[in-house]
């Protein structure tokens, strides 16, 4: 394959970036896929986290909620539970508790991380997926409480063993496609090589420092540990670079970069609405290049303060100006965030349930992977995590509006594995009451 | 209508339990963020009291540093830029943030540092980078006696760059290692293998982290003056002090006292005293605050802002005689014009040297607007967070967080009261007074300054904001009429004094106090003390002692 066969032209992809509709997925509709061809879809689950909670009164006509009408083409895929407690508990304040129960349904005493491993997390290990990512996080967010990382990561491996949102598109993009410049010359087959032979040598370095059991603490060798398996899959992300590069008409070309957008340099609305596409546009080609099945999209992390304008007043902080003083005072602004936000994710949902993209079962990139959605707070000014409601998009559940009472999210989250066939048990079993009534 | 983060304005904490209970990261910045040092979990340390566990013996525990902690980001980028002479600052982007150390307050205590497949692939992003543009002529070639494709020179190249950046020579397996990537690139030039070699060294474990053995009965002398080197330049000891390491001559007092002195009087040292008070007075985390057109604060203000106090510890510090008392105490400070507006000042031109003697209402960093701001909520000023800095960060005493319920019980608050008298509402509640009793009096005197460290004389609502208020302090029931008075009695507090100790201490050495330290912790404040509180004495009583040469604990 030429270079220029791998590549999207640039202006195509700033299109896409500029809102207009991008035509996912570059040329992949065009060249097809190999799972395209015959094969059954992979097992997928990605989790979608909003920031700042929803009020209950906003979900309670379901589907036909005004304030989540972004979401109502798709209501034939979703699948929406009113009535789930989140329980988890530790420390800080709902904001902070109610981040560290998504996707995990466990308590934590540290700010610096879930109690346990997460929801993809999970799913990826036991589906054991070879992919060269093993999960991939990114979105847009402010961050505003930066030590508190349950607030921003949603993706965790175990305690302390964070998946960190990619906050910057080029970022993103040389995640998945590489774009190194390192080592000599310009050839990307010989780049890679290059990259494949400095990361054995560094994989060397580390396990020896691992097999010295002799000489370094207990602690640090479980960090360095934890490296090395960092760095063995980037090994492997690097080695299917290379082989992509190298297929003749090769599956899966990448676009060309797009430009950088950190969401965290202006943590603005304006900034997010250019960043939001790009990641989902890059997000979905990775599902669709089987370059990653598991992880988390995000928009807004846990209690993020940003300056809001609608047509019924601007505010210089959503969260204490707003969110705060609901259903008082400034509420037609949060219903508009809300919008904003369901308007976000809708955009996500357009792009994985495109029907000019089929996969081997006739099913679109929506049809064939869970897609489990949530926020932290049931309602914004108490703080309060119960009643909350939640989405499972995707995979094989009941669709339609339930509206439960006193059910769990550790019992959703146990629900939707073993709706992906997987009977692990997850989040802490005492929040755990028993299997939702959605599994198909 | 002025409003008011709940959190901030109710921050009620459940004060029970016992003195040493694991700590977390606080909630008091109004909005659930967390308070710049120290843990907040377990029950109430007064001031003085260290703040930490070191009031129980800790199992495991010893008297030397950390054996292992990976290079916060600050150190791999200095250590990056001062290794290789390049601006690694370019690189910031691509490594996620450091976490802050529940027990220590300090990023660069293992137990704060998780481990994130990002921030690896990060340091594989930035030593690529690195060695892809890194100069040839003049820059990396400078390791190079010969670049004949020999294996003698390829060799020779590697154990010198690794040396370098390991901190210590290359093992014979290491070097070997790094020599086979010369066979990767066969038809290229030396030049060509050279950079890959750099691009695997930057992501060893060995320069990534600094891992010391444990079954050894003492740090080797690299591992010496790597602590010191870290501890002073925040940054890796450079060719000159590791030749002096393969003397093997380090380990008389004397020896370490003078090359503590040159370490102190390398430019270096400026760096890092700054990027330690950035970590003390938790600056850092200005990055998070976003521009305010209410108060005119801009991103450029936020900068200036973390500069203004950082600049005053430096000169401080190094230039007018050390007496670190006068941190609170200072009456002169370096201004923008953006920031002289904060001090209602018109200024002109860059920074510049402003004697604010006749302003009582400014008197050292705790009046300064970049700390008056970093401690409190995102629009509103809150008496916790600042007292809570007070404590925590500059009297080493400490409170547990706050029960979530709390954000509920206050909403009928009216909202046209001050500060003081919402919280006045706390000696009403047996669950909030015993620990606001702790922190509130230390915010009272930073009540008139809003968000932006703004002085006024009164709120919104018209309310008369005050400052006076009594604290009991050095086991004595102190009052004071201002915010200079409390700065005062701050500045010549023992606990004030302790509490530098303390916190140089556990970023020394990576880790928090234990009851064993407390022997040795003493001894410091005494020569402290008797070296006229001064910044170098400081330095000089933490690093010369022989258990900072010790064998590092686990």
């Amino acid at each position: 394959m030429t270079r220029a066969q791998r590549h999207v032209s640039r202006r195509r992809f700033l299109r896409g970036a500029g809102g207009v509709a991008i035509g996912l997925p570059f040329l992949l509709a065009k060249e097809g896929d190999t799972r395209a061809q015959g094969n059954e879809p992979p097992q997928r689950l990605v989790t979608l986290f909003f920031g700042n909670g929803l009020p209950k009164v906003l979900s309670e006509k379901g589907f036909d909620s005004p304030s989540l009408a972004a979401l109502k083409p798709f209501e034939a895929k979703l699948t929406m539970i009113r009535g789930i407690n989140v329980y988890a508990t530790g420390l800080g304040n709902g904001h902070t508790m109610g981040s560290m129960g998504f996707a995990c349904g466990m308590d934590s005493t540290r700010a610096d991380t879930k109690g346990g491993p997460s929801l993809d997390w999970v799913a990826y290990k036991e589906t054991g997926a070879a992919t060269p990512l093993p999960t991939l996080s990114t979105g847009v967010y402010g961050a505003d409480d930066s030590q508190e990382r349950m607030r921003i990561v949603h993706s965790w491996r175990a305690v302390r063993q964070p998946n960190e949102p990619i906050q910057d598109t080029l970022l993103l993009f040389n995640q998945l496609f590489g774009g190194r410049t390192a080592g000599p010359g310009g050839d990307p087959a010989k780049q890679a090589k290059g990259r494949a032979s400095v990361l054995d040598a560094v994989i060397q370095e580390y396990k020896t420092v691992m097999s010295d059991a002799g000489g370094y603490s207990p602690a640090i060798r479980t960090v360095i540990g934890e490296h090395l398996e960092h760095v063995r899959e980037m090994e492997r992300r690097v080695l299917a670079q290379a082989m992509a590069a190298t297929t003749a008409g090769g599956t899966c070309p990448a676009p060309e970069a797009p430009p950088a957008l950190d969401v965290l340099k202006e943590k603005r609305v304006a900034n997010w609405d250019k960043a939001w596409p790009i990641m989902v546009d890059l997000y979905v080609l990775a599902l669709r290049c089987d370059l990653v099945r598991f992880g988390n999209l995000m928009v807004i992390s846990g209690g993020d303060r940003f300056p809001f304008t609608t047509p019924f007043g601007s505010v210089a902080n959503v969260h204490s100006d707003v969110y705060h003083r609901w259903p008082g005072q400034n509420g037609a602004i949060l219903i508009e965030a809300v919008k904003w936000q369901m308007a976000k994710i809708a955009e996500l949902f357009a792009k994985l349930d495109d029907p000019s993209y089929k996969e081997g079962n006739g099913g679109t990139l929506f049809d064939n992977t869970t897609l489990v959605m949530g926020t932290e707070l049931g309602e914004p000014a108490s703080h309060k995590r119960d009643d909350m409601t939640f989405w499972v998009g995707g995979g094989k559940f009941k669709r339609g509006f339930h509206d439960l009472t006193k059910v769990s999210d550790v019992d959703l989250y146990n629900t939707v594995l073993r709706g992906m066939g997987i009977d692990a048990k997850f989040g802490d079993m005492r929040y755990f009451k028993g299997l939702l009534p959605i599994l198909a | 209508m002025i409003s008011v983060p709940l959190a901030a304005v109710v921050g009620c904490f459940g004060c029970s339990g016992d003195i040493n209970g694991n700590s977390a990261t606080s909630t008091g910045n109004g909005e659930g963020g967390p308070s710049s040092a120290g843990g907040a979990g377990g029950g109430i340390a007064p001031p003085g009291s260290g703040g930490t566990s070191a009031t129980k013996p800790s199992a495991g525990a010893g008297k030397g540093p950390s054996s292992g902690q990976r290079l916060t980001k600050q150190e791999y980028l200095n250590t990056l830029s001062d290794l290789l002479r390049i601006d690694a600052a370019l690189f910031a982007a691509s490594l996620p943030p450091d976490a802050t150390s529940a027990t220590t307050g300090f990023r660069n205590s293992l137990d704060a540092q998780t481990t994130a497949a990002l921030r690896s692939s990060g340091f594989e992003v930035v030593a690529s980078s690195v060695a892809a543009t890194v100069r040839w002529t003049g820059g990396l070639a400078s390791f190079a006696a010969c670049t004949d494709r020999t294996p003698a020179c390829q060799t020779g190249f590697v154990r010198r760059l690794a040396s370098l950046l390991y901190r210590r020579p290359a093992t014979d397996p290491e070097a070997a290692n790094l020599v086979r990537l010369f066979s990767a690139v066969p038809d290229d030039p030396f030049e060509a293998g050279a950079r890959l070699v750099l691009y695997a060294a930057l992501q060893s474990p060995h320069f990534i982290y600094r891992l010391e053995r444990t079954d050894r009965a003492a740090p080797t002398p690299f591992e010496v003056v790597t602590r010191l080197a870290f501890l002073f330049w925040k940054s890796a000891p450079d060719e000159a002090l590791l030749a002096l390491a393969g003397q093997g001559s380090l380990l008389t007092d004397a020896q370490v006292q003078a090359l503590i002195q040159n370490l102190l009087a390398d430019p270096r040292a400026r760096r890092g005293i700054r990027d330690y008070a950035d970590d003390w007075i938790g600056l850092y985390r200005l990055e998070d605050r976003s521009p305010d057109s209410k108060t005119g604060v801009t991103s450029a203000t936020l900068r200036d802002m973390r500069d203004e106090t950082l600049r005053a510890v430096t000169r401080v510090a190094f230039e007018d005689g050390g007496d670190l008392r006068r941190l609170f105490t200072e009456e002169r400070t370096e201004l923008t014009p953006a920031l002289g507006k904060l001090y209602g000042l018109n200024l002109t031109g860059t920074w510049q040297v402003v004697d604010l003697a006749p302003d009582p209402r400014r008197r050292g960093i705790l009046t300064h607007p970049g700390v008056l701001t970093v401690h409190a909520g995102a629009e509103h000023a809150s008496i916790v967070d600042r007292g809570l800095v007070v404590l925590r960060s500059f009297l080493c005493g400490n409170v547990p967080n706050p029960p979530d319920a709390v954000i509920t019980q206050f909403e009928t608050i009216p909202p046209n009261l001050t500060d003081r008298e919402k919280f006045a509402l706390h000696s009403e509640s047996p669950v909030c007074a015993a620990c606001h009793a702790a922190i509130d009096a230390l915010g009272y005197p930073f009540e008139p300054y809003d968000v932006a460290g703004r002085h006024r004389t009164k709120d919104a609502y018209g309310n008369v904001l005050r400052e006076d208020g009594a604290y009991t302090i050095d086991g004595t029931r102190a009052t004071f009429r201002d915010v200079e008075e409390f700065a005062t009695l701050v500045g010549e507090s023992k606990a004030a004094e302790a509490c530098l100790v303390r916190k140089l201490y556990q970023y020394a050495y990576g880790r928090p106090l234990v009851a064993e330290d407390e022997t040795q912790v003493t001894r410091i404040e005494q020569a402290f003390k008797a070296g006229g509180r001064a910044w170098k004495a400081l330095a000089q009583a933490v690093a010369g002692a022989t258990e900072f040469r010790g064998k590092a604990v686990q």
